[in-house]
């Protein structure tokens, strides 16, 4: 499809479909990823700019960037949508988002960041391959996002509060997560219903880029085990300079802001 | 920024009024009362964290996994078409308060919420100098080391006005030097 879909005949459109109708769960995962232009980029079959590499996880450059300094952090295992990763993928991939902000913050000379995931095609999705963008920000680029403000009737808004934290309860006993306690809501007896992942309407693979751009060979493969003892090194290290869970030195920021 | 003058911390204190759709010893959902569409939730860390570089990795593994069943929840019991989960982090990007926190926006087609971008063209020369220096700072930086939560203080958070002169000790002085200032 994303070779030769202008070539195809109509017969054979529909016969491609059909055949994608009648895929198992596993052969349509499986099909999907032969078609992804970022499994082959993770792959190595496409080149790309590589910011950082590990045994899960791949940071790349944009090349239609929004911003000089947009990166695109991929899980190197193919889904489509975030509620297919599990909650270590999760940890990890954002894990490295931070780390990569960090990086655009002190490399680039920006002023700001923007990370950004698409969960569908009405949510901007482009491609098959779940991402988190990563886009440097500085005043006067031109950029703009636009999230308009609207005045939420107070019933509705406790009505939608009821529906999603009564749906958090139900899945709080398997994730170890909880929903809201009574402080602020009644809670809802979890139930133990599982459900699946939303179905969500995957964009088509003829508008991802490809053009292959320069190999570059990512010097910081990581071993994701020493990973996570750093990570644990790491709280550790936050509680010493500021007690409990935070991580930052608060009296050196409110120091700094509170300047002037 | 001190923690008593930030909104969110009064939320959090339980001194305004919010609506929770998920609470734990580190994090509080709550529905934004001026979202974009119905659901739009935002995700804060309980303590007083202006930017994400500050937040401890603990944490942001917990609230993306929070964000992600939250999202999850919009979509069966919403039945939106889409959600983002989108950050501001720093004036430059958006941030209006010094809060950090994760923003969980339904979607749907033909919403006026715009959150996509036109692609720009950069030729080779400044890809390889951007990425060079990228990876550079990505290397430099490690994960889970003390300084990968240090403060980037060259973010400015909202509404606070930063003394470019401030004397910080160590390497992120020259972060310093660039301090934005805030309108």
């Amino acid at each position: 499809m994303a070779e030769g879909g202008s070539q195809m005949s109509p017969e054979q459109v529909e016969e491609m479909q059909e055949k994608i109708k009648n895929m198992s769960h596993e052969e349509l995962r499986e099909f999907q990823k032969q078609q992804c232009i970022f499994c082959h980029i993770i792959s190595g079959k496409v080149q790309s700019r590589k910011i950082y590499e590990d045994e899960n996880v791949l940071a790349i450059l944009d090349i239609n960037p929004a911003n000089p300094g947009h990166v695109l952090v991929l899980p190197k295992e193919h889904y489509a949508i975030m509620p297919q990763l599990s909650n270590e993928e999760i940890s990890h991939v954002f894990m490295i988002v931070k780390t990569i902000s960090n990086a655009c913050l002190r490399a680039l000379g920006v002023t700001g960041t923007n990370i950004i995931v698409q969960n569908g095609v009405a949510a901007g999705q482009k491609a098959q391959h779940f991402m988190v963008h990563v886009i440097p920000c500085q005043d006067g680029d031109g950029l703009r996002f636009e999230v308009p403000q609207r005045q939420m009737k107070e019933d509705d808004l406790e009505k939608v509060r009821k529906q999603i934290a009564t749906h958090m309860g139900k899945k709080s006993e398997d994730s170890g997560l909880q929903a809201a306690s009574k402080k602020y809501v009644k809670v809802e007896k979890p139930a133990a219903k599982v459900q699946e992942p939303p179905e969500i309407v995957f964009p088509r693979e003829k508008e991802l880029p490809s053009q292959p751009v320069e190999v570059a060979e990512s010097e910081t493969v990581e071993d994701p085990d020493e990973e996570v003892e750093d990570l644990e090194e790491d709280s550790g290290d936050d509680e010493d300079d500021d007690r409990g869970r935070g991580g930052v030195n608060l009296d050196d920021i409110s120091k700094i802001l509170g300047n002037g | 920024m001190v923690k008593n003058q930030c909104v969110i911390c009064d939320i959090i204190a339980g001194k305004v009024p919010a609506h929770a759709v998920y609470e734990d010893d580190d994090l509080l959902g709550i529905l934004d009362i001026n979202g974009a569409a119905p659901g739009h939730v935002f995700i804060i860390p309980k303590q007083h964290i202006p930017i994400l570089e500050q937040v401890p990795n603990h944490i942001v593994g917990k609230m993306f996994n929070v964000a992600n069943r939250i999202s999850s929840a919009i979509f069966d019991t919403l039945k939106v078409q889409g959600t983002n989960i989108f950050i501001t982090n720093g004036v430059s990007a958006g941030q209006k308060v010094a809060h950090m926190m994760v923003q969980i926006i339904p979607r749907a087609q033909g919403d006026r919420i715009t959150l996509e971008w036109p692609p720009k063209q950069l030729d080779e020369e400044e890809m390889s100098t951007i990425e060079l220096k990228l990876k550079e700072e990505v290397s430099k930086i490690g994960f889970g080391s003390s300084e990968s939560s240090a403060p980037t203080a060259r973010v400015a958070a909202p509404a606070a006005v930063v003394n470019p002169e401030a004397e910080i000790e160590g390497e992120d002085n020259y972060l310093l030097k660039q301090l934005e200032r805030i309108p």
